[in-house]
């Protein structure tokens, strides 16, 4: 394992191991180790890492993606529990995008057809819409601006973009190579305000993000949310694919602006 | 007037078996987040308007039964008895039990026992707010 790593991640290596077999005996030590890790180290090979995989999305007119997801949800009492979730998302751009979300809890649907945007709950049999712009880059900030719509795996059209916030990283390093599902990647991890978040890259002509794992740092249980993506970048997406029909039951609903909600009812 | 309010808070609450602690172990007490980056208020969870918006008046926790499709219900929920006190205006995640959908001049209703529901997405979540009947 440690032949193709670089000196950096055979030093992080080092650590882990290190601290693990140490660990037992010294605690102190793992508190040393812990504060010397603060110090914030960028190194660029996992920041150009990061941007050839963004860049790559990018070239992919459509895709078709599956992500199996688990987070942690944290109780008042600081226990966590966790919930799985399943999403397929397909796009074709510059003006399609279906999703397909399903949880423990829920399931959901989006559709983007180039001038409609609809968000549907099938079980719930309520939907709700909005008049699209035409980009899909457009049409995600106006789901999530306007109207408060998470579109899942939202980092994949982010990275590679000035929005992708690659300023914001503060700390960037290559863990090592790491197998996911079979496929041969590269482990990186990153820091940034509030979270601490770690990516699995594809190694070869096909750089594509095989894991991603966020930990929202603020909470003290450190919840994670983390996700299994199985690409598909010859998919068959036709027009009907994208289009949404309304199942005979179903009701159309309103639609709320975010802004709305901050407003206090009495 | 503030009686009343309060009145209503209780029932609300305890509809959505909130109540005295009964479900307190299931509440949620932040929401994880799910994005590397997020275009709305950078450095801040898009989801945390779920804490802070929605349920103001019952609670800023949500109950993990709460944020789910109507038709999933693994904890029995009160009867909709006390739901007859709910303010206009006021909002909730998760209708009681035994109601009817209504649609009147092109606008859904919720029939919940004589107290009306409007339901609307809120982002991916359905929540329901208590208007005049139609």
């Amino acid at each position: 394992m440690g032949m193709h790593a670089s000196g950096r991640s055979r030093r992080v290596a080092w650590a882990v191991v290190s601290g693990a077999l140490v660990g037992w005996t010294v605690p102190a030590l793992g508190a040393e180790e812990q504060a010397s890790s603060t110090a914030p180290e960028i190194d660029p090979q996992a920041l150009s890492a990061l941007n050839r995989m963004g860049a790559f999305l990018r070239d992919q007119q459509s895709f078709a993606v599956r992500a199996e997801t688990t987070t942690d949800e944290v109780l008042t009492s600081g226990q966590k529990v966790q919930f799985s979730g399943q999403s397929d998302i397909q796009v074709r751009r510059p003006d399609r995008l279906r999703a397909d979300i399903s949880s423990d809890r829920k399931q959901r649907q989006l559709f983007y057809d180039g001038k409609t945007f609809t968000v549907n709950g099938p079980r719930m049999g309520y939907y709700a819409s909005f008049d699209a712009p035409p980009t899909l880059a457009k049409t995600i900030q106006e789901a999530e601006q306007r109207f408060g719509i998470e579109v899942p795996l939202v980092d994949l059209f982010y990275w590679g973009t000035d929005q992708s916030g690659v300023r914001d990283i503060q700390s960037a390093i290559d863990v090592g190579p790491a197998r996911v599902q079979g496929v041969d990647t590269e482990h990186y991890a990153f820091r940034q305000d509030g979270v601490d978040w770690q990516l699995w890259i594809e190694k070869g002509d096909t750089p594509l993000p095989r894991k991603l794992v966020i930990t929202t740092v603020k909470e003290p249980a450190q919840p994670q949310h983390a996700v299994l993506l199985d690409w598909n970048l010859r998919p068959r997406l036709d027009d009907a694919a994208f289009a949404f029909v309304p199942a005979k039951d179903s009701h159309r609903i309103v639609l709320e602006e975010a802004k709305a909600r901050s407003r206090q009812p009495d | 007037m503030r009686t009343t309010r309060i009145l209503s808070l209780l029932a609300i609450t305890s509809s959505l078996g909130l109540f005295a602690g009964a479900a307190s172990a299931r509440e949620v007490h932040n929401t994880t987040r799910t994005h590397v980056n997020t275009n709305v208020d950078r450095g801040r969870n898009v989801n945390v308007h779920r804490d802070v918006d929605v349920n103001r008046d019952v609670d800023v926790h949500r109950d993990i039964d709460v944020d789910v499709d109507r038709d999933y219900h693994p904890v029995a929920r009160v009867a909709g008895a006390m739901v007859a006190a709910v303010a206009v205006g006021t909002v909730v995640r998760a209708l009681p039990s035994s109601c009817s959908t209504v649609v009147s001049r092109g606008v859904t209703y919720q029939n919940c026992g004589g107290t009306w529901y409007q339901p609307r997405y809120a982002g991916t979540d359905v929540t329901y707010v208590v208007v005049n009947p139609p």
